[in-house]
């Protein structure tokens, strides 16, 4: 322990304040854990077991089945294998866009040479101070007389920039000192090459935060891919479906049994969580930096 | 600023370079922002139906909302969510926190990834699974409580009225204590440890050191988080929506957004639902300069 | 060459390379032949019955029908957003009583479905059909889709433990006799303060229940003419009786909810009846299989002596939309999927569902023993009693006077749990009042259902 929690005395106002400390954790981890563990557990048996009252938490290994997992690739109402498909290029190409288009913005606002500069600034802030929601009728209404309704391009194109993240990057480009541009710029470099060799591993950090906020954005993207895309549509993305599935079956219509539903929750889980896992430290500085740095 | 007055080597001319890196920013927030926005001002005063019919109304829709009980209701209902993220989902936050940059760093990576992943599980997911775990009788919660103390077996935590805010607060410590726990953690990371240790020596208990170098160290991540957490509540829809397949009985669930959707969505009445938007923009805006505002007083 | 941001990003970046390219692999082997009619349904349960009609119709007509299943919450939304912006939509639909109030509040000439009334009158359907069952798909007098079922209300009943609860259900007649029954056999079996067996499943917030059961009474939310009409004394009386029911220490419900907990509760025996419209019946016969030959129907209790013993719930109908190429083939198909009288025999079987036209309850069918249900042949029972369903009018504003007379309700229940009887008449009459006025607040703002409603010439641009 350091020194801030350490007690000022030794003896049993330590043991206790370890105690309680130990207590605190724990109950937060029961708190955390518990449903996370028991939506694996139920993903893994039958329907009969999940019914059992009392709860089981260990399930008899003869009830363990994973016809739930089969199922969610094969039915027709799921259709995991494809949703999934769609949810991860979703959430990539937002990323993508996103660190591509606001690093762009933002570059040529911290760095170049730019006469209308003063106008776009209000533009950002308004853009960041309207929610999507308020404007998520007007924007529907336009998208459709677009014509790219249903299509990958009406899903992906209103999510492709955000206003916070050219804000983010042109802060942390203008800290950039502009004497390694200077020096880029007599070594013979373009723009580009000075965006991509100088400019983004030099703020590699905010890059970190555009795309992890971008890629969690777009793997949990809901009102937007619920109002744009048809039913059934070849674009659907894993949080419209299960809700689809889930409040039809709660409000009387299709019937669906728990255990899919755990099993859908665990395997649009699991792909995140090992990708979290793979690059821990860069979703920590990602979500971070923009706020400890900023 | 400072602008580069030199342009790079190739000697092209530079005047429209920065347009084009501003391009798809540009672009894309042209069509998928300003023209929608301005469209989204002119629906306020409408009523619609379908792409033909469009009566101008004037003021009404604003009059309506202003005036129904429905949206008040909605307003309450998020304002006390904010504040209890602010004032109670925020503090736990801290506090798990503080208590892990204490203890050693695997307990810390334990930590981190078991209460980030509610984040990774989705809004919608961890709405329908605590419906689940809020049923009576069968759902983990109520059987939970009544082995601990004895109440709650039959308590309908979604379709009692004054149950269901309860409800939804635990659902959203759930998904949103760690993901702000990891703001923290960041934070008390950059306390300098030297600032610590000399007010320890110089005899300050633990409350003493938090109030006095802990907290003031951490204030611009404490502002963000505050800010981000205010906004993010008044924008509430997919939690109770999925949570509570609707927005719960007597509108007890009822969120801003909520009763945008309802009115714009479910009702089909999309001038209404814009004089919604723009209401909420409004409060949205002043809440956050507001707060802003406050912590600027506060440092000087 | 080490990719500079870490493996997070390196990973998202591999995954969309290859997600992109599985997708466009999987494009490219579509056709894009448009079919000459596209049919939506949301309710799985119809599909195999129609692909097979569907098939036979596609031989005698030589025309191509595709048909899209789609799940009913996206399927609403994305169907009336399509409507107000004019997008492109499917030639006909399967619709829920629940919506059809949607695309209707505009003016009549905008609905975005082809007017069926004349139709309907040449051909005679009026006279074979359950003439109250137009009321669900009509607006200002004129019918917008074709009724695909009745849903008459029967209650549900574990027969086993009633028999052996000494429980006679002819002698059932009224509700009064159900909630004295219902008193005696609701009881806490285990002493732990907490009743384990109930008499009823109903819902605790009121909600669609309470609405059939004023419904069953000749009350409801609208009447005939779109006005609003349950501020009454009638509904005012019901929800006094749903309070004694459901609240306090002597009720006799409980909500068990629906599809599998409701499975459970009737399983374990924790409620013993539960109200049971003719696809409820189906539905359940599947959820809980290994109850064969335990459990029955029997009419709904009424509520005076000699009264309407049955009610209705939900409902289905077929609409074609006005964007439809071709009208006259579309309503060809749509008489050919609900009119024959033997696939609709044949579908009974299925679904259990009890079809609008009268001429098709005379098949053999309807009068077969059901083994789930003790024997009883229950297309005759639910057919017997499909003459007297009390009509149900929609409106575009039905969703919301729902959720206000659930607010009525909700409202008079605290005030029951915290004053009792004392005054509470009164109050859940001012809350009726306050509710329904509030209704009427919001259909008054709507232009185009107003008298002199402008129409679609006078507010185009």
């Amino acid at each position: 322990m350091t020194r801030a929690l350490r007690p000022t005395r030794r003896g049993p106002r330590r043991i206790l304040a370890r105690s309680l400390y130990a207590l605190a954790l724990a109950g937060g981890a029961v708190f955390f854990g518990f449903p996370l563990l028991w939506m694996a557990r139920g993903s893994i048996i039958s329907q009969a077991q999940w019914m059992k009252q009392p709860m089981e938490w260990i399930p008899p290994a003869g009830e363990i089945t994973f016809r739930a997992f089969g199922q969610l690739f094969q039915s027709p109402q799921f259709r995991m294998g494809q949703v999934l498909l769609n949810t991860a290029l979703l959430a990539a190409f937002t990323t993508i866009f996103n660190v591509l288009f606001n690093c762009m913005a933002g570059f040529a606002l911290a760095k170049m040479k730019l006469p209308g500069k003063r106008v776009i600034l209000p533009v950002l802030l308004v853009t960041m101070m309207v929610p999507f929601e308020g404007m998520m009728v007007s924007l529907y209404l336009t998208v459709t007389r677009l014509g790219l309704a249903d299509t990958l391009p009406g899903l992906l194109l209103p999510m492709s920039t955000s206003a916070f993240g050219v804000l983010l990057m042109w802060k942390f480009f203008c800290r950039v000192p502009d004497e390694l541009v200077e020096a880029a710029v007599v070594d013979g470099a373009g723009w580009v090459s000075i965006l991509f060799r100088i400019m983004i591993p030099t703020a590699a950090p905010a890059v970190a935060t555009v795309a992890v906020l971008s890629f969690l954005g777009g793997w949990e993207a809901f009102l937007w891919p619920m109002l744009i895309t048809d039913p059934a549509s070849q674009f659907d993305v894993l949080q419209k479906v299960i809700a689809g599935a889930t409040i039809a079956s709660m409000s009387g219509g299709t019937e669906m049994e728990w255990t899919y539903l755990m099993a859908a929750a665990l395997v649009s889980t699991v792909p995140v969580l090992l990708l979290f896992l793979l690059g821990q430290r860069f979703f920590i500085t990602g979500l971070t930096s923009g706020a400890v740095k900023g | 600023m400072n602008d580069l007055r030199k342009r790079p080597a190739g000697g092209r001319s530079a005047r429209w370079t920065p347009w084009v890196f501003l391009a798809p920013y540009l672009a894309l927030t042209a069509v998928f922002f300003v023209y929608p926005f301005i469209n989204a001002v002119l629906l306020a005063f409408q009523q619609t139906n379908g792409p033909r019919s469009h009566v101008w109304v004037g003021l009404d829709n604003f009059r309506f909302v202003l005036s129904d009980p429905d949206f008040y209701t909605a307003l309450w209902n998020t304002t006390v969510y904010a504040l209890v993220s602010v004032f109670v989902q925020l503090p736990l936050a801290l506090g798990l926190a503080l208590m892990l940059n204490a203890g050693r760093s695997r307990l810390k990576g334990f930590f981190r990834l078991l209460l980030f992943s509610p984040n990774l599980v989705g809004q919608i997911f961890v709405g329908v699974i605590f419906s689940v775990i809020f049923m009576p009788r069968y759902g983990m919660f109520n059987q939970f409580l009544q082995a601990l103390i004895g109440w709650g077996l039959e308590e309908r935590w979604l379709s009692n009225p004054s149950l269901v805010m309860p409800a939804l607060i635990v659902t959203s410590l759930w998904l949103y204590v760690g993901f702000n726990m990891i703001y923290f953690l960041a934070a008390l990371q950059n306390v300098e440890k030297d600032l610590v240790e000399a007010a320890t020596v110089d005899g300050a208990g633990p409350w003493r050191v938090f109030w006095h170098v802990t907290l003031p160290s951490i204030k611009p991540v404490a502002v963000f988080v505050v800010v981000m957490s205010t906004i993010g509540s008044y924008q509430l829809f997919e939690l109770p929506y999925a949570l509570l397949k609707g927005f719960g009985p007597k509108n007890s669930g009822l969120t801003i957004v909520g009763y945008l959707y309802n009115t714009a969505f479910a009702a089909g009445d999309l001038g209404t639902g814009s004089a919604v938007g723009w209401i909420l923009a409004l409060i949205i805006a002043v809440i956050s300069l507001a707060q802003l505002r406050i912590s600027h007083a506060a440092r000087e | 060459m080490t990719f500079p941001y870490g493996k997070a990003p390196f990973w998202i970046l591999v995954l969309t390379l290859l997600s992109a390219s599985v997708i466009v692999a999987l494009r490219t082997g579509r056709t894009t032949e448009r079919p000459d009619l596209v049919f939506c349904i949301f309710a799985d349960n119809h599909v195999a019955a129609y692909r097979k009609a569907i098939a036979e119709f596609e031989k005698t007509h030589h025309v191509k029908i595709q048909l899209q299943m789609l799940g009913y919450d996206a399927f609403t939304s994305r169907l009336q957003s399509a409507m107000l912006t004019g997008a492109e939509v499917p030639d006909m639909v399967e619709l829920l009583i629940s919506t059809m109030g949607y695309f209707t509040r505009g003016p009549l000439e905008e609905v975005g479905f082809v007017d069926l009334t004349d139709r309907l009158r040449k051909e005679g359907l009026y006279g074979r059909m359950v003439e109250e069952r137009f009321s669900v798909w009509s607006s200002r007098g004129h019918v917008f889709a074709l009724p695909h079922d009745v849903h008459p209300v029967m209650l549900f009943y574990r027969r086993d433990l009633i028999d052996r609860l000494g429980i006679k259900v002819d002698d059932l007649k009224t509700w009064d006799d159900f909630t004295a029954m219902g008193r005696r056999i609701t009881k806490d079996l285990d002493g732990d303060g907490i009743p384990d067996r109930y008499a009823i499943d109903l819902d605790s917030k009121g909600g669609e229940f309470l609405q059939m059961l004023l419904l069953q009474r000749g009350g409801g939310l609208f009447d005939a003419g779109g006005s609003v009409t349950f501020d009454t004394p009638l509904t005012a009386d019901t929800i006094l009786w749903y309070l004694h029911v459901m609240r306090g220490p002597h009720r006799i419900g409980f909500e068990a909810g629906w599809g599998q907990s409701l499975a459970k509760a009737v399983n374990d025996g924790l409620v013993l009846f539960f109200v049971c419209p003719d696809w409820r019946s189906k539905q359940f016969e599947l959820d809980v299989p290994n109850l064969s030959g335990q459990v029955a129907l029997m009419p709904l209790p009424a509520w005076a002596p000699g009264g309407r013993r049955t009610s209705t719930w939900g409902g289905t109908g077929l609409a074609i939309t006005k964007a439809c190429r071709n009208q006259d083939l579309a309503w060809e198909f749509a008489k050919f999927l609900y009119l024959k009288k033997e696939e609709l025999g044949e579908r009974f079987r299925d679904t259990s569902i009890l079809s609008a036209l009268k001429d098709s309850w005379d098949m053999p069918a309807f009068d077969e023993p059901r083994a789930f249900y003790s024997g009883q042949p229950i297309g005759r029972l639910y057919a017997g009693l499909a003459p007297r369903i009390p009509a149900c009018y929609v409106s575009p504003y039905t969703q919301l006077a729902g959720a206000k007379l659930t607010e009525a309700y909700l409202n008079a229940a605290e005030y029951f749990d915290k004053h009792g009887d004392e005054g509470l008449r009164d109050f859940i009459d001012r809350e009726l009042a306050r509710c329904a006025q509030y209704v009427r607040t919001v259909m008054q703002r709507n232009v185009f259902l107003r008298p002199e409603a402008p129409g679609s010439r006078e507010g185009a641009r």
